[in-house]
């Protein structure tokens, strides 16, 4: 987590408009949090580059392995479901995930309810699921099981059998950042104690990408070229570090 | 399937001898955790290409090298007439077994026995059809003179060739060569659901040891194979794999397959399961036979 203060403060600081108004409160979370979703998605498309780096024995080991560094920044939002928000829905067939929070699903498991094993449900092609169901050789079983996405939810070859549930691995959204405060002789004073605060819900390591987005959205907002165009920069000279 | 307690080893029938096999599911498991994934040659691939590619291997593997030969003893009825183990492919021996001795005597195959269907047809030899147009079959002609117990028999004289190896006493024919139709334990044909006998085999007891494709089980938690062919077949399922990739260099498949055909050799003298004692009794043997 990166402190939403210091960040607010930070990105004034350098807008030269100290909580004079220029950019209230609430264009403020808004940028803030358009920041942190680009600055999310693209480290699944850096995560790529650097497993491929790391194929061509690019980077090394230890502090100089950049995949794991990466895998460091996404792990934060690596979670697992519970049998009460990944139930299974009779009528229709099909397992569903009842939370408000599942961004992009990675592995599914079928779990023993004893033994607590656990074996890997493989996602198959939907265009060859009917080649699978029906092949005599490997179609799917209680042993290598599969799913397959319909819409939301999972639906999951062969069905269930009694005594086993199935346990979603998923990214879940990156929380909403919030800067809270009170208005304090008509200017907005921080608010630390504020039950809906919300820090910058990102790796540390992404500070520096998330002041540089968010100055960008606040350049364009106060139409500041130079302010776009100095943020871009850097934004140029992070990513040339970086590769 | 690893090392057990040895008390739930021996107290528990069904894991005699497990440790010399590998399950299906470890097989599986191994491969994808060792030879898939980023940063290998196979690189991300479906685990259903792999267990495809497994039991593909685990077939042919069974078939030739690995020697897991199952037996069944057969009653025969009256058309002399056995169906196939439901988890036959091949035969390794057919043999009757002597009820006065207990040896199993080892019968041939004889192409020439009669197995094929008899169309049935009228006076005029026009052939008969049923109401949906499909020829009618009666029973042909050398089965029908097999179930009347026409029984032919052999006796031993001096035509009769005592085979040194045990593999039945042979009359010779006129060119002195040994013909294997003529084996004088009897004989039989395969069709495609079962064996077909000659007469010699009325009322005998009938051992059939065969092969089958090692997926008989028909579940995955039960398809094992022995340890020492474990490292081929991970070579074959590479080779497999990489042959059906597109963007492999045709030398890395090369490559694949001589690893492939080495440890498969490798693997094939291992389960012969030759010993040095064995060999020094044979050579010891050769000396006897010269002297």
């Amino acid at each position: 987590m990166i402190s939403i203060n210091k960040t607010y403060e930070v990105v004034m600081f350098l807008l030269q408009k100290n909580n004079y108004g220029a950019i209230p409160p609430s264009q403020f979370n808004a940028f803030a949090e358009l920041a942190v979703y680009s600055i999310f998605e693209s480290l699944f498309y850096s995560d790529n580059l650097d497993t491929l780096k790391k194929g061509n024995h690019l980077t090394n080991s230890q502090y100089a392995d950049l995949k794991k560094i990466r895998e460091e920044q996404i792990d934060v939002y690596s979670i697992y479901s519970t049998p009460s928000n990944f139930i299974f829905d009779a009528p229709s067939g099909l397992w569903k995930f009842i939370g408000n929070d599942l961004y992009r699903a990675t592995d599914l498991s079928l779990v023993n309810n004893t033994t607590k094993k656990k074996v890997s449900i493989e996602m198959g092609l939907k265009t060859q699921l009917n080649y699978a169901v029906n092949s005599s050789i490997n179609p799917p079983n209680i042993y290598f099981p599969e799913y397959y996405r319909v819409g939301d939810d999972f639906k999951v070859y062969p069905e269930v059998i009694t005594g086993h549930y199935v346990e979603l691995l998923y990214i879940r959204k990156p929380k909403t950042p919030k800067w809270t405060y009170n208005i304090v002789a008509g200017n907005p004073m921080y608010n630390a104690g504020a039950s809906d605060k919300q820090d910058v819900d990102l790796h540390i390591s992404l500070y520096e990408k998330l002041i540089v987005k968010i100055l960008q959205y606040c350049g364009v907002s106060l139409r500041e070229i130079d302010i776009v165009q100095m943020a871009e920069g850097e934004e140029v000279k992070i990513i040339q570090k970086q590769s | 399937m690893g090392a057990t307690n040895p008390q739930i080893y021996y107290e528990d029938p069904l894991r005699h001898g497990e440790y010399k096999y590998v399950s299906f599911l470890d097989l599986v498991n191994n491969f994808i955790d060792n030879m898939t994934g980023d940063d290998t040659l196979i690189g991300q691939i479906t685990r259903r290409k792999v267990i495809y590619q497994m039991k593909q291997g685990i077939r042919q593997f069974n078939t030739s090298n690995l020697r897991e030969v199952k037996g069944c003893e057969l009653e025969l009825n009256d058309t002399l007439t056995a169906i196939y183990p439901p988890d036959y492919v091949s035969y390794v021996s057919v043999s009757y077994v002597d009820q006065s001795t207990g040896k199993l005597m080892t019968m041939n195959i004889n192409p020439d026995l009669n197995t094929f269907p008899a169309f049935l047809q009228d006076n005029n030899a026009n052939i008969l059809f049923d109401h949906d147009g499909y020829i009618l079959e009666g029973t042909s002609m050398n089965a029908e003179l097999e179930s009347q117990q026409n029984v032919i028999t052999y006796e031993f004289d001096d035509n009769c060739f005592n085979n040194a190896l045990g593999y039945g006493n042979y009359h010779r024919n006129t060119n002195f060569r040994i013909d294997a139709t003529k084996n004088i334990n009897g004989s039989f044909n395969t069709t495609n659901e079962g064996f077909h006998f000659s007469s010699d085999a009325i009322s005998k007891v009938i051992m059939l040891t065969y092969v089958s494709d090692g997926l008989e089980s028909n579940d995955d938690k039960n398809i094992k194979i022995n340890k020492l062919a474990e490292s081929a077949l991970y070579a074959y399922v590479k080779w497999q794999l990489l042959t059906n990739k597109g963007n492999v260099q045709e030398y890395i498949v090369k490559r694949a397959e001589r690893e492939y055909i080495a440890l498969y050799r490798n693997a094939t003298i291992k389960l012969m399961n030759i010993r040095h004692t064995d060999v020094m009794f044979l050579l010891n043997n050769r000396r006897n036979w010269l002297r």
